[in-house]
C-alpha cells in the first residue's frame, strides 16, 4: 500500500483559494462516499481546518491515488480549473513525514501549537466512523498521534507561551498561583485588553471590573464578560479589590501613578497587585514597579517574553526533525513487512 | 559500624538526591519525582538510625555536643521537608533545601565538633523533651528561611521581567508566601512550647542559665514580631521573606556562641 497526501495550507495558498476547497461538517458523509468511489483510492481521510485542507489516501499505486484525490476535489467542489501549484502532492516517504510534522505542530502558523493535534484526532475519528480508512491509514494515524505525544514530552517545542495574552496569564499564575480568588480590572475597553481579560477568566479568574471613558462601552463589555462596570473617574478606588489590572486607554499621560497605587496597598492588606499596561503611550507610571508587592509589565515586556519563548521553540526544531525522521523510517519498515494485499 | 558512619552514609544519599533532582530539571521537566522523595527518605532513615545509635551509646538524647545538635536539627529539617512534600507540592523546594542540609551534615566531618562532650549533663526526660521540641522548631523555622529565599528569587525575577533558567519553575509567590507563613506559625508555636518547657523544668530543677534565657527571649521576640506583622498584614511578601531569612541567620550565627557562654546549654 502506498500512502499519499494531497493538500493545501496557509503556507501554500491564500484564504481565497483555501475556502474553495474546504469541507463543512455537513458535507463529510457524501464526501467520503464519493472519495472512496474514485478508482485507485482504497482508503481516504479528510482534514479540514481554517489553516489547512488535506486528504490522506492509500492505494496500490501512488500516482493513481493522487489522481483520484485530485479528480474528487475537482468534481466535489465544482472547480472551474484544475488546481496547480496551490496544492501539494506528496508520496512516500514525504507524505508520512508531512503527517508527523503536522500533528506535532511543526507545520502550524504558530510553531508548536497543540490545537492541531485535537483537530487531527477529530478528522481521524470522523473517517473511522465513516469506514473510509483501512488498516494502513489507521496504523499511520495512530502512529502519528504517538509521535506527536513523544515530541511534546521530550522536546520543548510546545513549552512557553508565545502570545501577549497568554504570557500575561502565565505571569498572573506566577504571582497568584490559582487565579480562583483573583479579580480582574480592565481600564479602557480595547480589543487586546478584552482578549487578555477573557484569557484570565478562562483560567479561573473570579470577576471583571470594567472602566471606560464612555461608560456605555464599559457597560456593554462588562455585560459580555459577566462583570460590572464602574465610572471612569472611580477606577482608582477599585485598586482596593482588583488583583490584576489591564490598562489600555488612549490617555496621553500616566493615569495610574505611584501615589494612587501606594495609597491603595494598605487597603489591599498588601496583597500583590499585577499591573499590565498595554497602552502606547503608557498608562502606568513605570516607577510603580518599585513598590513592594506591585508587579508592572508593559506591552514590550510581554512581547519580548513571547518572542523569547518563540526563539526557544525554534531552537528545538532540529531535535524534532530528527525524531520525525526516525519514526518515519520505523513506520515504513512496518509497512514494508506487510504482505501485499493484506489491507 | 559507628553512629557517625550512618550519618555520613546519609550525607551521600542526600548528595545523590540533590544531583538526581538537578538531573531531572535539566532533562524532561518531570522534576517532581517519587524517586527523589524516596532517596531523601532513605537518607533521613539512615540519619535517624545514626542518631539512635548515638543516643544508645551515650544514654542521652543526642544533643550533648555541637556535632549532635547540628545533626539533630538537620534531621528535623529533613523531617519537615518530607512532611511538606506530602502536603504541598512545592517545586524546587528540594533544590533549595538540600544544599543547606548537605552543608550542615558535611560540617560534621570536622572531628573537632564531635570531641568535647558535656559529661555532666543532667538526665531528665522533661529536659530532653524541652530540647527536642526546641530543635524541631528550628527545623520548621529553617524551612521558613528556605522558602523565604525562594520567594526573594521569584520576586526578583518577576520584578526584573525575566523568566528563564531553572528558576522559571519556582512556585507562585503567593504560594511561597502562604507556605512561609504556615512554617513560621508552626515553628513559632514549637519554639514557644520549647521555651515554656525550659522555664518550667529549669525552675523545678533549680537550674539557672541567664545568657541562654536572654538569647531565647530575643529569638522568640524576633519571630513573634515578624509573625505579628504578618498576621495583621502590616508586612507581607518580600519583607516577611527577608525577615525569616534574617532571623534564621541570627540564630545560625549566635547559636554556638551563646551556648559557649551558657552554663546549662554548654557542650
Amino acid at each position: 500500500m502506498a500512502i499519499v497526501v494531497v493538500g493545501i495550507s496557509h503556507q501554500s495558498a491564500p484564504v481565497e483559494v483555501r475556502e474553495r476547497v474546504a469541507f463543512s461538517p455537513g458535507q463529510f458523509a457524501e464526501a467520503f462516499a464519493t472519495l472512496r468511489a474514485e478508482p485507485g483510492v482504497a482508503e481516504g481521510l479528510i482534514v479540514s481546518t481554517c489553516n489547512r485542507m488535506e486528504i490522506y489516501g492509500a492505494g496500490a499505486d501512488s500516482a493513481a491515488v493522487i489522481r483520484g484525490i485530485e479528480d474528487f476535489l475537482h468534481r466535489f467542489h465544482e472547480l472551474d480549473a484544475r488546481l496547480g501549484e496551490e496544492i501539494y502532492r506528496y508520496e512516500e516517504p514525504r507524505s508520512i513525514e508531512h503527517l508527523f510534522r503536522v500533528v506535532s505542530g511543526l507545520e502550524s502558523m504558530v510553531l508548536g501549537e497543540t490545537e492541531i493535534l485535537g483537530q487531527m484526532k477529530e478528522a481521524y475519528e470522523r473517517a473511522l466512523t465513516a469506514r473510509a480508512t483501512g488498516k494502513t491509514l489507521n496504523q499511520l494515524f495512530q502512529r502519528a498521534f504517538q509521535v506527536a505525544k513523544k515530541i511534546r514530552s521530550q522536546t520543548a517545542i510546545v513549552r512557553g507561551t508565545v502570545s501577549v495574552g497568554s504570557v500575561a496569564v502565565e505571569l498572573a499564575e506566577k504571582i497568584f498561583g490559582e487565579l480562583g480568588q483573583s479579580q480582574v480590572m480592565v481600564i479602557g475597553a480595547g480589543d487586546t485588553s478584552e482578549k487578555t481579560a477573557r484569557a484570565l477568566l478562562s483560567r479561573g479568574a473570579k470577576t471583571v471590573i470594567v472602566a471606560n471613558r464612555t461608560h456605555e462601552r464599559a457597560q456593554a463589555l462588562a455585560a459580555e464578560l459577566g462583570g460590572r462596570a464602574v465610572r471612569f473617574e472611580e477606577f482608582p478606588q477599585e485598586f482596593a479589590h482588583a488583583d490584576i489590572v489591564v490598562s489600555s486607554t488612549a490617555a496621553p499621560h500616566h493615569i495610574v501613578t505611584c501615589e494612587k497605587v501606594a495609597a491603595a496597598m494598605p487597603l489591599r492588606r498588601n496583597r500583590p497587585l499585577f499591573l499590565i499596561d498595554l497602552a502606547v503611550p503608557r498608562d502606568i507610571e513605570p516607577a510603580v514597579n518599585d513598590l513592594d508587592n506591585v508587579y508592572l509589565y508593559n506591552i514590550d515586556d510581554l512581547q519580548s517574553i513571547a518572542d523569547e519563548n518563540m526563539r526557544a521553540r525554534q531552537e528545538e526544531i532540529a531535535k524534532c526533525n530528527e525524531m520525525v525522521a526516525a519514526n518515519v523510517a520505523k513506520f515504513r519498515e512496518w509497512l514494508n513487512r506487510l504482505p501485499p494485499g493484506a489491507a | 559500624m559507628s553512629d557517625r558512619d550512618f550519618i555520613f552514609y546519609s550525607l551521600w544519599v542526600y548528595v545523590g538526591a540533590f544531583l538526581y533532582s538537578l538531573y531531572l530539571i535539566q532533562g524532561r521537566g518531570r522534576w517532581e519525582s517519587r524517586g527523589h522523595t524516596a532517596l531523601v527518605a532513605i537518607g533521613w532513615l539512615l540519619h535517624g538510625y545514626g542518631l539512635c545509635l548515638r543516643a544508645q551509646a551515650i544514654n542521652h538524647c543526642p544533643i550533648t555536643n555541637l556535632f549532635e545538635v547540628v545533626m539533630f536539627i538537620t534531621w528535623a529539617v529533613v523531617l519537615v521537608y518530607l512532611m511538606m512534600g506530602l502536603v504541598w507540592r512545592v517545586s524546587l523546594l528540594g533544590e533549595f533545601t538540600l544544599p543547606l542540609v548537605i552543608a550542615c551534615v558535611a560540617s560534621g566531618l570536622i572531628p573537632a565538633f564531635d570531641h568535647h562532650r558535656a559529661e555532666d549533663m543532667v538526665r531528665n526526660v522533661w529536659l530532653s523533651l524541652h530540647a527536642a521540641i526546641a530543635l524541631l522548631s528550628y527545623g520548621a523555622l529553617a524551612l521558613a528561611g528556605v522558602t523565604g529565599a525562594m520567594y526573594l528569587v521569584q520576586e526578583r525575577q518577576l520584578k526584573a521581567h525575566r523568566m528563564r533558567g531553572i528558576f522559571a519553575r519556582l512556585p507562585a509567590i503567593e504560594q511561597l508566601d502562604r507556605i512561609n507563613y504556615r512554617l513560621l506559625v508552626v515553628g513559632f508555636a514549637f519554639l514557644t512550647v520549647g521555651i515554656v518547657f525550659g522555664f518550667v523544668v529549669g525552675a523545678a530543677l533549680m537550674m539557672k542559665d541567664t545568657p541562654k534565657t536572654i538569647w531565647s527571649l530575643v529569638v522568640w521576640a524576633l519571630y513573634g514580631g515578624l509573625l505579628a506583622a504578618r498576621m495583621t498584614n502590616r508586612l507581607r511578601g518580600r519583607k516577611v521573606a527577608l525577615g525569616s531569612i534574617v532571623a534564621l541567620a541570627f540564630v545560625l550565627a549566635t547559636f554556638w556562641g551563646v551556648n559557649m557562654l551558657s552554663a546549662q546549654h554548654r557542650f
